[in-house]
This record gives C-alpha cells, structure tokens and sequence, in this order.
C-alpha cells in the first residue's frame, strides 16, 4: 500500500466512521482518557505513585467526598492545606533570637470541626536540637456571649527538628493548655496559686488525677471549634464540654497565630511550610483506609488501565493475526496442529490458571509480566477467526493469479492476504481492550496483580481490604468500579462502530 | 509442422479426498478424485489450441498443472522441449512463470478489490524485477493498458477494479499477463462470465495479441461455438481424459466421438423456426464422480451406442482416424 | 385471437437509491398471449430481472413502481395490497423462477418440506395433499417423486433446477416468468432444461417469459421477443421477424455477435462500449452513444416503438 493510498483509504474510512454517532461518542471520550492518561501527573500530583505505596499520613482516612455536605444536615469540615508563606506578617529580632509571624484566618461554618490541625514542612539550617526552631500557636476564636477569653493559647516553644511534623490533636501540651483555657473561662474550677507561670499550670493539670484521665481521651479538636456555653447562658459543665454528645459547632472566623523562633545564625525556609486543618471529608472522591486520595488515584489508574488494555489488545490481536494467517496458509498437518494447539489453549480454564500463576509469582506480578500472561491466553479467538478469512481470501481468485505471476509467500501474505484482515484487526483490538481491563482488575481485585501499579483494580482490592462495602465507603468502591465500565463502554463503542464501518465482508468462513 | 511449443505426456492429476480418522486408521485405502487421468496433446507455435468439456471433466486442473499452480501427480510436460514437470528450484520457477502466463475465468475476482489498476499491473514487473525506477514501470503499464485499448491509460491506473465493467476488468487481467511478455498463455473460461455482446470483442483482442506478440494459447472453454471461432486445434474431454482431439472445425463439422456429438447437438441453435421441436440429445443420465470412474470406456453408461461385453470392459485408445483427429472410442465409424 | 393472460403497460419501476434514481424498468409496454413464450434478451444490467420482480409485485427495495399498469388474466395487480397480492396473486396467477434459484435452496431441509410449506403455512392446503402435488409435480418436470425425502446437497445442478421449476409451476399459475433459467449450467442440462420447458409449454400451454442475455438460447423457445437496452424495450415482435429481418441496430449487433456453431465468420461483431448508468441514461435514444447509425436526432429526441411489419415493433429513427 503505498502513502496515497493509505490517505485516501483513511480519508474515505473516516468519511464513513463520521457517521456513526457512538463511535463518534466513543472517540472523544477516548481521546479524553488519553489526554487524562498523558497529563495525570499534572492532572493530580507527581508522586501519586509513591503515595500510592505509602499512604499518605497526613491526610484523613477512610473521608468521603466533601460535596457530601450538600447532600447532608450536619456539614464536616473539609481537607484544607494551607500555605503558611501566604500569611506571613513579619519578623523581629531579639536576644539573639529571630521571630517569624504568621496571621491565618480560618472561615469555620461546618457542624463538625477537622480531625486534627497538623503543622508540616519547615526546613531550617539547624545543626543540632539546641538550635532548632521552636514554634508557639494561639488561636483567637470567634466571639461567643459569656465566654471571657477568645484568645486560646494552643502550644509555646515547642521544637521542630528540621521535617518535623506537629499534630494539634494529640499534642499533650495542647491538651492541658486547652484545659487551663476551659478553667479560666469558668467551665470548671482549678486551683492555682497566684503567679504561677503558665507553664507550671499544664503540670499542674498533669498532676490532677481526674483531669488527666480526661486529657488521654478528649478530642481538643471539638473544644476549639465549639461553644460552650447554652443558649440560655449557662456554661457547659466540664464532662460535656470534652465530651459533646451533639454537635454545637461556634461558627465563624478563627484567627490562627503561629510564632516560629528561632536563633538568629540559623536560617529558617518556611516556604514549604504547612498548616494542614485534616478534613472529615476529603476532595472531589474522598480518601481510602491510607488516606490516599481516591480521585488522584483514579486519575493515575487511567494511565495504567489503559496501558495494559491496549498493550494486551495490541498484542494479542497482532499474535492472533500472524497465527491465523500463518496457519490458514500453511495449509495440511502443520494448519491441523497449529488449530488444535489453538484450541487447547482456548480449552484452558484462563481466569483459575491466571490465579494459580498470580500466586505463584507471590501476587508480586510486574505489569508487563501480567500483559505477558494476558496476551499468552488472549490471542486465540482472533486467530480462528483471522484463520476462516485468510482460509477465504487464499481462495480467491486473485491470489492464485499472484502466484502465477511468481509472488512469494511472503508476497501473498503480506500484500494480498493481511491488509484485507487489518479492518478486522483494528475492530477487534478495540472490542478486546475491555476485556484485558477487567481480566487485570479481576487480579488485581483477587490481590493477584501487581500492587506498586496504580490501577482501578488495585484500588478496588484495597477497597475490598478495607471492607469498604460493609463500612459504607462507596466512594473507595464506585469510582473504579465506574471507571472500569466507562472504559469498557468506550472501546465497544468504537469497536462496533469500526466493524460496521469496515464491515470485513468475509467475515468467519 | 514445426516442433511443438508445449508439449503434455500421460499427464495425470488426482487428488486425495478427505476421508474420517475413523477410516484412515482401520487403513482403508484412500479415495481420490481423478481429476486429469492420463492427457496427452501437443500444441504448436502462435496457434490456439481449445479444451472443451463440461464443468468437472478436468479443463481448469490441466490449465494449473501447465502453469504449475499445481503438482503433477504423474506425467511430464514440456515446454519448447524442457521438462518443466522437474524444475524446482526458485529462480528455474520464476523464469518459466515469465513465459507462461495464465487469464482467469471470473475478472471479478482475479483482480485483488484493494488493488488499484496501476499496482494490480506492477506486481508482476516489482515481482520479476523489470524496470529500475518507476517511472519505467509506468511506462510499461501505460503500454499494456494501451495494447489491451483501457484508453487514455492515465484515466485508468488509479481506479480500483469495481470502477471498471467486467470487459474493462477482463482487458487489465490479460494485460498483467501480457505484461511479462509470455510465450504461452492459458486462458482458463476467459469470456464465460461476459455477456454475449463483450465476448466478441475480448476474444478479438486476444487474437489480435496472438498475432502481434506471437503467443500461443491453451483455450479452455465449455462453449463449442467460441472454441470454432477462436481455435485451430481442439480437443474434447471427458471425465479427465481427452476422447476427442483434432483440428477444430473439423471436429465440429465431423464429430467421431458419442460425447463430442452430444455435446455438439446441445448447443443452442438460433434458429426460431425450429422452436417447438424437441431436440434429440444423444446422450444419457448425467456426468458420474470423477471419483468412482466408470470401467472400460469410461463414457459408456451414458453412450446410447454402448456396445455390453466391449465398452464397459475394455478401455478404448486414442486412435487417428482422419489425417491430424484423433476419438477414443471403440466404435468409430461402426455406430 | 387467443387471449392476452397479462398486459403491461407504460410500466416504470425505479429504484430510489442515494446515489439517485435508477430508472430499471422505464415505460414498458407488451402482451402476452396464452400459451405464448416470449423471450426477453438484453445485455445485463439492462432491467431484466428487476422487470420480472415488478410483474410479481414485489420489486426488490429501494425500487418502486412509479406508474403503469400490469393486468393479469385482466385484473390489474398495481395498487394492490400487499397481502392480497401475496394470497390471491402471487404463486397462483404469475410465478417467477429466480436466477440462482437453485443454488438458494435451503441445505438444511427437504426438497419435500421446501416445497411444500408454502402451500400447507400460505395456503391452507392439507399436508398429505401438499405432498401430493409436490410429487405430481416432480414427475412432471422429470423427476423421480422420492426426491422430496432427499436434501437440495444430494443432487445434481440439473436435478435442482428442475426442483425450481417444479415449484414455481405448483400453483398452477396462469404466468411463469424464467429468468436466466439455463445461465450456471453446462451446455447438455441446458439443452435438456430447455427441452423440458418446450414440454410443458406443449403440454400444460404455459404462458412464460423467458429472460436471458444469450439470444442463441431464446431462440431455441420463444415465439416472440422483446429485446431490452437501458431499461426500454428497443425491438419486439414474432422471434422469426427479429432473428430473421431485426430493425434495430441494437438487435443486429446483438445477433451478430453470437458465434456460429456451423459457419465461418472472419471477424466476430461486438458492440464498442458499455451499456450506460441508468441513473442518467443519454438523452434521445439510450443507444446513441454505441450506435454506428447514430445521428444528430438520435442524441437530442426519444425514438418511439414503431411498426415496422406486422406484429414487429422498433424504436429507432431509421425506421
Ligand atoms: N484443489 C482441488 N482439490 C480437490 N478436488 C479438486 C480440486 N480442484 C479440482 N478438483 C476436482 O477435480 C475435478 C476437475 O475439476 P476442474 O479441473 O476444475 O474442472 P473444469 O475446469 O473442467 O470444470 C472436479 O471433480 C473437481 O471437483
Ligand atoms: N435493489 C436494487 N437497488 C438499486 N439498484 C438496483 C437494484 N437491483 C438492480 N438495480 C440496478 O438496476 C439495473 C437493472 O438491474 P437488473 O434488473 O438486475 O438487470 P438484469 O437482470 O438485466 O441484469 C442495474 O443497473 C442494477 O444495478
Ligand atoms: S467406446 Fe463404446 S461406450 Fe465408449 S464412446 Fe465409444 S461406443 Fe460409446
Ligand atoms: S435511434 Fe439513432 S442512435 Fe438509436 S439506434 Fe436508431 S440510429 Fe442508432
Ligand atoms: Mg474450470
Ligand atoms: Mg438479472
């Protein structure tokens, strides 16, 4: 075929592929999963894979989506990462010391408040713990009638060694100073002798037997974030303020002061630094038992599925073809032998050999490896059927007029007998592509695959792990389940559309 | 008369029918289909030598046998005096495949659909490594299509075979095997799917290239009125073997054998007077399987001068009868 | 004067396809008489078959009757619905003998259940009367009556073709129309297809159309021709007058170019060209761009069919 031909051939192949109004459908939304696949890492973040093997700590886990809220009475809080550089608000210098200033306002209009505020990120040029920076947090909360101080010393001078992480919630100094703050504005009664230094109060708090217990088991999350006193006036007493049976969130703008000191020789880049109020909801798809974000996943798992849906399809089709045609032209024993082999191995029971292989390689199966195994047992519908057309075409007429003018084998094959099997080829790649997707998902869901890949079947075993179906979190469950469908939708609609736009006239014998 | 250009020896081809496992292992002997039993002709230089015979009685399988798309399974063919039954290796085929050339029945399917006019004529010239460039191929395909008259070639080359009539389609098949410049060509039903109004004209162009090129054809036909028009030589066959042989308007006009006159008496007459008559057709039941071949004469159960005790026993000769025309049959003369 | 069993007149029939309006069957007009064959000839693609599929009523789609009348035994069949085109028409008063009819039969059933449905599920005939008259009729065209137990795979091309005809004759109907009825066979069973066809016309004073494109086969049966160029019919009349003294250029080319079996002919004649798109026919007479006569009035008006000796008609402005 020479390049004319070919551009007239497509020309008049895309006249005709125009018209058909899924494969029309099909394509652009296959060109949306390409452009998804190639700009994923732009899409989402880089280090998704990395992510997916570790977890990522810092995130919620097991959160739903947090457009939830509209859907629900009570609003949780969402995943916010906040940029401390963006709030700086100025620096000093004193004793030998520099002082960096952060200001954060944080609008709060949900009924539950974030799991935890987790401090992450700075990088300073410490050479040992005496040096390392300290950092101080005070939250101003919004006003509440009856409530003396909306100033909340959180945390003083605690050190940060350099990629440190500080998280609020389990921070026992926040604890106690959260207490102190609750005895100041009368919630209940603690005695402390005049001029004693704030500090000695949260040890006097961690001498008091009660009020200890309380603090290994409340969640200052909710007592930052929530008021106490009741409509008519009336404080909370103590236990129900720790320990709230309803949501009573205090709405509105929280002011976060975050002090970070350090000596003045050492230099401090807080560029990276983050203030990470951890959601109860998380994004666009919400997170898994890791906290690994479910929409970055998915996005990633475009790449990877398809990747494998079309290695495998290509492949198999290609392997199915050669082996047809070969097989059809050969003729006699060698045609006899080639079928049966074919037939045995269309015999074999390939999802229980699949399983058997995939534990046998420890469910550690590197992704080519599985396009390997799927290609091994995909190619075998495609040669019978690339067999009965060559079987044709090497009847027609005109082939044995090639062979009387002296062509080749290797003429007749490649010249006359396979591009009339290539309209076939390219339907059935496409209409194979959703079958090697969810033989890898099947796998991967079975733990067979290969779990550093980031792919729906994987996050669908992970789901599984999680139990997620008996716990509710359909948001680990339906978007790859969706995903898998959605890519098997588009390949048949291209596929059927291709098969009646080449319709390969001698089709099957 | 000079030497014979090509030359066929007892030539014979059978072809094993397929018979169950169950069969091949209790060893019965295998079956076959005697396709070409035994054929001897000679044909000479630029003339037209004509096979007639029903569908099945083995013209198609001596066609191939001669342009060696098949084997031989006994028998020598020679060409310009060569053994061609014994050549073997690569480059000995492709020398013999550039002097014969064959046309095919149906110019719907000889020519491959994806094909344009152009590639369908430089195959054989990319195959047999004639003309350097393109350029000098284009100049060779304008030329054949010029000889076959597809005219202006220009409108021609770029068209795919579904664009042309079945006439136009059957030129371009004689011009790929013209364009080797072949000295033998065997044209296998050339005109049997045209229509009665294009065969003339077809067969006139391959005469006019037998003149001017000087080939030689093997006719192959079923139609004894084209085989009168377009032929010198003639033979009859029947069952694989050749019962008939002889100039061709002498066989037609003195038919020695039952079957040629049978044969003969079926062909549809134009004569609109005789309409309502019932015509004798001298012949009986229908052609047997090439498979079980009748004994003796092998036309004999369907002869009307079968002759019990001689016919079905004994096995006629090719015998010369008249100067040059030759009839396997017992009873030449005598029924 | 016998009686005419169908008259056509002006008949169109065009297929109505994307590519524009095929004019198949364009303005027809002929008799035919009891008992009477008549040979239909023209080159193919002329309009043959889709003429007999419009006489059956049912022209293949995207083709319709644009305009005529076909009157059979007197009544006129166009317009008619279609299910008592297929009750009261069809089979009984005209049937047609498809080509490659008898490479169409089912390999899958009995010749026997094949030809009897129809009449048992169409009907209403009992099946043991069905099987009767399938019988009946095999022997009438030369069969042995036991082929209905057998399969269409078992027999021979000749044995098959009998079986059509056998079955189109099963209703008796007052029309048959054969078309290429002898084209895929070998010259013996042709001959004997066509004697057979002499028989029944002789025996059962069949009323037939014959199609074919080979003239040297309508010769051998047909009392009168129509011969077809371009979806017109350009010569018809008593086949002695049309073989014997043909009017149109058309037909003499035709006749010409049949070789002769018995005579020497130096140079065979053939008609240059191919026959045109019958979606836009030359202007004037269809013939005119392959006529050797042709003259300035040919390629600007439409010849009409014109008498040119009794019962022989011609459409061509030399006459
Ligand atoms: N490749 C083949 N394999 C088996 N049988 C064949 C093959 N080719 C032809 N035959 C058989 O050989 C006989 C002669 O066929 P063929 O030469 O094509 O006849 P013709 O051309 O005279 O119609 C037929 O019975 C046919 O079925
Ligand atoms: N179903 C159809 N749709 C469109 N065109 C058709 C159809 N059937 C036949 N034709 C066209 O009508 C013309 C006459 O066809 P047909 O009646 O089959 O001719 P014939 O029988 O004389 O060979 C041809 O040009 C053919 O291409
Ligand atoms: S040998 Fe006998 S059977 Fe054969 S053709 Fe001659 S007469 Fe007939
Ligand atoms: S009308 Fe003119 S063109 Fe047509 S056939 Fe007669 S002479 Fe020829
Ligand atoms: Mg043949
Ligand atoms: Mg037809």
């Amino acid at each position: 075929m020479r390049w004319v031909d070919l551009k007239d051939s497509l020309k008049s192949f895309w006249s005709s592929y125009r018209r058909q109004k899924a494969g029309m459908l099909g394509l652009i939304l296959l060109l949306l999963l390409i452009f998804v696949a190639i700009a994923a890492p732009w899409l989402t973040s880089p280090n998704v894979p990395k992510v997916w093997q570790v977890g990522n700590p810092l995130a919620p886990r097991n959160a739903p989506p947090t457009w939830i809220n509209a859907f629900s009475h009570y609003k949780q809080s969402p995943h916010e990462v906040i940029s401390l550089s963006n709030y700086f608000v100025g620096e000093n210098k004193s004793m030998g010391y520099t002082i960096y200033k952060f200001k954060i306002q944080y609008p709060f209009k949900y009924d539950y408040p974030p799991k935890d505020i987790v401090f992450t990120g700075l990088n300073s040029t410490a050479q040992n713990p005496t040096e390392a920076p300290t950092m101080s947090m005070i939250i101003e909360r919004p006003h509440e009638p009856g409530v003396k101080t909306e100033e909340m010393r959180i945390f003083s001078d605690v050190q940060i060694p350099a990629g440190a992480v500080i998280q609020v919630a389990s921070l026992p100094a926040a604890k106690a100073s959260v207490l102190v703050w609750l005895a100041e504005n009368g919630v209940y009664k603690l005695n402390i002798p005049p001029g004693v230094p704030p500090d000695m109060i949260s040890y006097l708090i961690m001498q008091n037997q009660t009020l200890f217990g309380y603090m290994s088991s409340m969640d200052i999350m909710w007592v930052i974030f929530q008021r106490i006193v009741d409509e008519k006036g009336h404080l909370y007493p103590l236990h129900d303020v720790l320990f709230h049976q309803t949501p009573r969130a205090l709405e509105g703008t929280y002011t976060l002061y975050v002090t970070i000191k350090a000596p003045s020789n050492v230099k401090v880049d807080y560029s990276n630094a983050k203030l990470i109020m951890v959601g109860r909801t998380y994004g666009f798809m919400g997170t898994d038992q890791m906290g690994r974000d479910i929409w970055a996943d998915l996005v990633w798992g475009v790449r990877v599925s398809l990747y494998i849906g079309l290695a495998v399809a290509i492949t198999s089709v290609l392997v199915g073809v050669l082996y047809g045609v070969t097989s059809a032209y050969l003729g006699g024993w060698a045609d006899e032998a080639l079928q049966r082999f074919n037939e045995f191995m269309a015999s074999m029971p390939i999802f229980p050999i699949l399983i058997l292989l995939g534990m046998y390689f420890g469910g550690h199966i590197t992704i080519n490896l599985l396009i390997g195994l799927l290609v091994l047992f995909g190619w075998m519908g495609t040669a019978k059927v690339a067999r009965s057309m060559a079987l044709q075409i090497k009847e027609q007429t005109y082939i044995e007029a090639a062979k009387a003018l002296g062509a080749s084998t290797w003429r007749v094959v490649f010249r006359h007998i396979v591009p009339q099997l290539l309209p076939y080829a390219f339907a059935s790649i496409a209409i194979s592509v959703p079958g090697a997707i969810l033989s890898e998902a099947g796998l991967s869901f079975l733990g067979l695959g290969d779990p550093t890949a980031v792919t729906w079947g994987q996050m669908l075993n992970a789901a599984q792990q999680n139990n997620a179906t008996l716990n509710g979190y359909w948001w680990q469950v339906l978007p790859p389940g969706l995903a898998i469908a959605l890519v098997g939708f588009v390949f048949v609609l291209i596929g059927v559309s291709l098969d009646t736009v080449l319709n390969p006239k001698l089709k099957r014998s | 008369m000079a030497e014979p250009i090509l030359k066929v020896e007892n030539l014979k081809k059978y072809f094993p029918l397929k018979r169950g496992l169950l069969d091949s292992l209790r060893g019965k002997p295998g079956k076959f289909v005697h396709a070409v039993d035994g054929v001897n002709f000679e044909i000479y230089k630029q003339q037209v030598f004509a096979l007639v015979g029903e569908s099945g009685c083995g013209k198609s399988t001596t066609g191939r046998l001669i342009v060696k798309l098949l084997e031989p399974t006994d028998g020598r063919i020679y060409l310009e005096g060569q053994d061609v039954t014994t050549i073997t290796t690569k480059e000995e085929v492709l020398a013999y495949r550039r002097k014969v050339q064959m046309i095919f029945q149906d110019p719907f399917a000889s020519l491959n659909p994806r094909f344009r006019i152009f590639d369908v004529l430089e195959e054989p010239l990319l195959i047999h490594g004639i003309g350097e460039t393109r350029a000098e191929r284009e100049e060779l395909i304008y030329r054949a299509l010029e000889m076959v008259k597809v005219t202006p070639p220009e409108d021609y080359i770029s068209r795919f075979p579904h664009m042309l009539s079945g006439g136009q389609r059957q030129r371009v098949a004689i011009a790929r095997a013209l364009i080797l410049n072949p000295e033998f060509i065997v044209a296998d039903e050339p005109v049997s799917m045209l229509d009665v109004s294009i065969r003339a004209e077809i067969l006139e162009l391959m005469k006019e290239l037998k003149e001017k090129m000087g080939v030689t054809y093997l006719y192959i036909t079923h139609d004894m009125s084209t085989a009168r028009y377009f032929a010198d030589w003639m033979a009859v066959m029947y069952l694989g073997r050749i019962v008939e042989i002889g100039p061709a308007k002498r066989l037609i006009d003195n038919p020695l054998h039952p079957y040629t006159r049978a044969l003969l008496a079926a062909v549809p007459e134009p004569k609109p007077e005789r309409r309502n008559i019932i015509k004798e057709l001298p012949i009986k039941g229908e052609v047997p399987s090439a498979v079980d071949i009748p004994s003796g004469c092998r036309f004999h159960p369907r002869c009307i001068y079968a002759q019990k005790g001689l016919c079905d026993v004994k096995q006629p000769q090719l015998i010369e009868y008249e100067h040059n025309h030759w009839a396997e049959c017992h009873l030449v003369g005598k029924y | 004067m016998t009686k005419n069993v169908l008259e056509v007149k002006n008949l169109k029939m065009y297929y109505f396809t994307t590519k524009g309006v095929v004019k198949a069957v364009d303005d027809l007009t002929f008799n035919l008489k009891k008992g009477e064959v008549m040979g239909l000839a023209g080159e193919s693609g002329c309009g043959k078959s889709s003429l007999g599929f419009t006489l059956m009523g049912m022209p293949t789609p995207p083709g319709k009757i644009v305009e005529g009348s076909i009157k059979i035994e007197g009544r006129e069949i166009v317009g008619l619905p279609d299910d008592v085109l297929r009750k009261e028409i069809r089979w009984e008063k005209i049937s047609m003998i498809f080509q490659g009819a008898m490479n169409a039969l089912n390999p899958v059933y009995t010749v026997g259940y094949q030809m009897t449905e129809p009449l048992i599920y169409h009907k209403g005939m009992g099946e043991e009367e069905a099987l009767d008259r399938a019988q009946r009729y095999l022997e009438l065209v030369g069969l042995d009556p036991e082929i209905v137990y057998r399969y269409p795979h078992e027999l021979s091309g000749g044995m098959k073709q009998r079986v059509v005809i056998a079955m189109a004759l099963l209703m008796e109907p007052s029309v048959v129309i054969a078309d290429e009825p002898t084209t895929a066979l070998d010259v013996i069973v042709q001959a004997q297809i066509i004697n057979l066809m002499k028989r029944l016309k002789k025996e059962l004073g069949l009323s037939m159309i014959f199609i074919t494109h080979d003239l040297s086969i309508l010769a051998e049966i047909s009392d009168r021709i129509a011969i077809m160029y371009a979806g017109k019919i350009v010569e018809i009349g008593d086949s002695e007058k049309v073989y014997y003294e043909p009017a149109h250029p058309y037909t003499q080319k035709l006749l010409a170019a049949i070789p002769r079996l018995h005579e020497d002919v130096d140079r065979l004649e053939f008609i240059p060209g191919q026959p045109p798109n019958l979606i836009e026919p030359p202007k004037g007479c269809r013939f005119h761009p392959r006529c050797p006569y042709v003259m300035q009035v040919c390629k600007e008006q439409e010849p009409e069919l014109k008498e040119v000796d009794k019962d022989h008609y011609a459409a061509c402005w030399l006459l």
